[in-house]
């Protein structure tokens, strides 16, 4: 086994970093109910990034991998090669992240279960849920992790941070003698709790029997209730341009100070920027620089308060290295004041992908399956579209006033009310 | 240049391994991979150039097994030390237990078959330092041209493929490569605007003529998209740029032609196989060697020689794609589009090249034929449904036309929408001019898995609801 910090080290005069990441898992593949595939993984890979002190003032940088396959002469070659690139790259200087040695381990019971077992576990907890008449699962893929992360850098600092999760993703499908119709479920945990699976799962195969039953929506203008994984999708895309990175490139739509809901008819958005929420598959203790990280709130009632980001570009726009937050990975949005939604709204269950394009003020997304509330009556719907002005969404927009947390690395409403969205 | 040294090392030990797994199982392959990819980039105030691992650069190896009812996979980032050892460790790892239901198919076929593969780049011939300049000219370039352009970044992503498959009859290895070049110009007036051009090729010195040709388009258009307006929700006549129509022959129908999509019951086209599902204009292929581009490789992640697949002929589904798992489990060929993310993830039935073929109609023609429409260009991202057919394709913009004529109004981002056949048959008219299958893309499957893939085709006139 090469020890890599020992033949960096000895090179890399101006600064080093290595990123090592491991990971162990258990995977099953099923098809139409049956075993198709048994996989394991046991895989690793160190990134070395090298610094160096040009005589211009600016600072050059140059990453590479090493591979397990490495022997001492090729990883030399590879350093050599590295410390050539950083002098040709001058960049503004900025401090590596300082620290000591912490190791963290994320909450999971995960911990010491055997990664086999577990996946059968979760198999049988998917096979269990309530299929519902006509109901399947046409394909299931369980990924059952043990990741292992450390990063030393030359200032000292090895952290180093433990974590487990269990992805699964489900196709359920719902056929009678006319069609055949289906949903995607992608759903990652960190916590074994297989009646909680279990449910979930069902949950899904009651909506894909809706599908099936759905007929197609009309054009009209509506408001829309988003579910979790929709608003995470709006709510990241929004804090995307809030990072320290964005800000230093000029790519950032919005800047300190703005309001996006200036003329705010609906709840107040405010939005924080976490590093670990409960159940999030994203948490982390530090992000990949080392930096330790700091939740960030970002959006308070509608307008830009905070940044977010990693240390180099936080200090290429003049923060200070102890208020940078990191590269934060979870997302916290706090609750509005809809007790319940009423009325008449579209709620939509299944979306392709909620499309997002904040430089041209734009939201829509293709519709699989929504549910059209009018009064005490639900009707699934689907075939339809919906497109709307960000700029009009963002001021109007309402928040119920629960919370759930972890799925999609989301804690915050269980929905969010568009206004006036346009259906065709 | 041929096999890297580091696989070339590897050769005797991948085969060991198979003769040490071959007690346990009647099928054992191992791939082993060695591939680098590289990145360079500028932008206004910073430069980098690494190699970079990612779904691209990798090296490790994987093991496939069949024990004679279903499979089984092993992925390791080394397999040095006692094969013996090793393989009791991945009999354990994998086991299946006779209790479990498990499919139950045929053994995958492993005709004789031993060969080398090599596709020359002239990478080597490049500097790191020629490379950051010539990456440095166009990014001043794009600056200069207009002063509301606030920022321009600049990327070259060679990559380096090297693969060696290895089984009981069979021994491929394969070595090429492939650059894209990508510039992205961002402008801020009232409002902001973002555009991008991409070059590709396994040449560097065509990257090297092709970018600096584009910095006026790019400019050209990233001023347009700044005063882009929103598009009234409907159904028009569209005509599809060679982008567009790519993301119409990949998203809305190549997923849903991905075989193991039809050993899961999750595709609509299994029952269409022989039936009209698009004009009868309309002809459509997928395969590594159906055109040359990124995702042209000599052989799959399954050691299974590239093909090129018809896939609909004159306007009839006639065939799919397959890889080996699945074609093992449908009684079938696979048809060389078992792919992998990197050798740490599960092969799948991929796309590769995936394009229309040329029509017999002038783009003129088609765009004097509209009365009222949108020329629709440039792939932003797309979402399959290959159970129901129904898609999301999302173009950067599109441009107006009225009375025949492209106007000076564009419109941006432009999400189509709709049901798959119902837009293929729509298709009335095809361009017959030469056609692109652009090689800068990638693709996931679901939401994971993902890999370089190409697409493209002439221009279509077809029908379709915009939002």
């Amino acid at each position: 086994m090469l020890d890599v910090e020992k033949i960096v080290k000895a090179k890399a005069k101006d600064g080093y970093k290595i990123l090592d990441k491991s990971s162990v898992s258990h995977e099953l593949f099923f098809v139409l109910g049956k075993t198709e595939t048994v996989r394991a993984t046991d895989t690793a890979e160190t990134k070395v990034t090298v610094y160096v002190n040009n005589e211009d003032g600016t600072l050059g940088d140059s990453t590479f991998p090493v591979y397990a396959s490495m022997d001492e002469e090729a990883l030399n070659l590879a350093l050599d090669k590295a410390l050539s690139r950083a002098k040709l790259v001058h960049n503004k200087p900025y401090k590596l992240v300082e620290g000591s040695k912490e190791t963290f381990e994320l909450p999971s019971n995960l911990k010491g279960l055997d990664g086999k077992e577990v996946a059968k576990q979760v198999a049988k907890a998917v096979f269990d849920a309530d299929m519902v008449k006509g109901g399947s699962i046409n394909a299931l893929e369980i990924f059952v992790t043990e990741s292992r992360t450390r990063v030393r850098l030359s200032t000292g600092l090895d952290k180093t941070q433990v974590s487990h999760k269990i992805s699964i993703e489900a196709i359920p499908t719902h056929t009678d003698e006319k069609e055949s119709v289906e949903l995607y479920e992608w759903y990652v945990v960190t916590k074994l709790d297989l009646a909680d699976i279990t449910r979930e799962i069902s949950e899904k195969m009651r909506e894909v029997k809706a599908r099936h039953e759905a007929v197609k929506g009309t054009p009209q203008t509506i408001d829309v209730a988003l579910r979790p994984a929709e608003i995470m999708e709006l709510v990241e895309t929004i804090t995307d341009e809030l990072s320290y990175g964005s800000k230093y490139m000029d790519a950032n739509a919005y800047e300190l100070g703005d309001d996006l809901q200036e003329g705010r008819t609906g709840d107040p958005l405010t939005i924080t920027e976490k590093a670990q929420i409960e159940g999030g598959s994203d948490s982390a203790a530090f992000d990949a620089d080392g930096t330790v990280l700091k939740d960030r709130v970002v959006i308070k009632d509608g307008k830009v308060v905070s940044l977010w980001g990693t240390s180099r570009y936080g200090q290429y726009i003049g923060i200070k290295p102890e208020d940078i937050s990191g590269d934060l990975g979870c997302l916290s949005v706090e609750s509005g004041s809809l007790e319940k939604l009423d009325g008449r709204y579209l709620e939509a269950v299944s979306l392709s992908g909620i499309q997002l394009d904040v430089y041209n003020d734009y939201i829509g997304g293709e519709i699989r399956l929504a549910y059209l509330h009018d009064g005490g009556k639900v009707t699934p719907v689907t075939g339809i579209s919906m497109s709307g002005k960000l700029s009009e969404v963002l001021p109007s927009l309402r928040l119920t006033n629960d919370r759930v947390c972890g799925a999609f690395n989301y804690e915050g409403p269980s929905r969010m009310l568009l206004k006036d969205m346009k259906i065709v | 240049m041929a096999l890297s040294k580091f696989l070339e090392s590897m050769r005797g030990e991948m085969k060991e391994l198979v003769s040490a797994l071959k007690p346990y199982y009647k099928y054992v392959s191992v791939l082993g991979t060695d591939c680098s990819s590289s990145s360079y980039r500028v932008d206004r105030g910073t430069s980098s150039v690494s190699d970079s691992g990612g779904f691209e650069g990798e090296c490790g190896f994987v093991v496939k097994v069949h024990d004679g009812r279903a499979f089984g996979e092993y992925s390791t980032s080394s397999i040095a030390g006692d094969k013996q050892a090793l393989a009791k460790k991945i009999v354990s790892e994998i086991r299946l237990d006779k209790a479990e239901g498990a499919i139950e198919c045929p053994l995958p076929e492993d005709p004789k078959h031993v060969e080398s593969y090599v596709r020359e780049s002239d990478f080597d011939k490049y500097s790191d330092d020629e490379i950051l300049a010539f990456l440095t000219n166009i990014k001043d370039e794009i600056l200069k041209k207009d002063e509301k352009i606030v920022n321009a970044i600049v990327i070259l992503r060679p990559i380096v493929i090297n693969k060696l498959f290895v089984s009981e009859n069979r021994e491929l290895d394969q070595h090429y490569a492939w650059v894209n070049g990508i510039m992205v110009a961002l402008y801020r007036d009232e409002n902001m605007a973002e555009g991008w051009e991409t070059a590709y090729g396994n040449q560097m010195k065509d990257i090297f003529a092709t970018m600096p040709k584009l910095v006026d388009k790019l400019v050209d258009k990233v001023r347009h998209l700044a005063n882009a307006k929103p598009i009234e929700p409907g159904v028009y006549d569209i005509i599809t740029d060679s982008s567009i129509t790519g993301l119409i022959a990949h998203e809305a129908f190549g997923h849903g032609v991905e075989m193991d999509q039809f050993v899961k019951n999750r595709a609509l086209a299994k029952e269409y196989v022989g039936k009209y599902v698009a004009s009868p204009i309309v002809n459509m292929h997928d395969g590594a060697s159906a055109a040359f581009s990124t995702a042209s490789y000599f052989f799959d992640d399954d050691g299974v020689v590239a093909h090129d697949t018809q896939i609909i002929k004159d306007g009839v589904l006639v065939a799919g794609i397959c890889d080996l798992t699945s074609a093992a489990q449908l009684g079938t060929a696979p048809t060389g589009n078992g792919r992998r993310e990197n050798y740490a993830h599960k092969a799948y039935t991929r796309m590769t090249n995936t394009f229309f073929e040329a029509g017999n109609d002038k783009l003129e023609d088609m765009i004097k034929s509209v009365k009222h429409g949108y020329m629709l260009f440039e792939t932003n991202n797309g979402m399959e449904d290959p159970k129901n057919w129904q898609i999301q394709c999302t173009a950067q913009y599109g441009i107006e036309i009225v009375d025949g004529k492209l106007t000076d109004n564009y419109v941006s981002p432009v999400v189509m929408s709709g049901f798959v056949p119902e837009l293929l048959k729509s298709i009335s008219m095809i361009s017959k001019e030469e056609f692109k299958v652009i090689g800068s893309g990638s693709c996931g499957k679901g939401y994971k898995e993902w890999v370089r893939v190409s697409d493209g085709g002439p221009c279509l006139k077809a029908r379709c609801k915009l939002s």
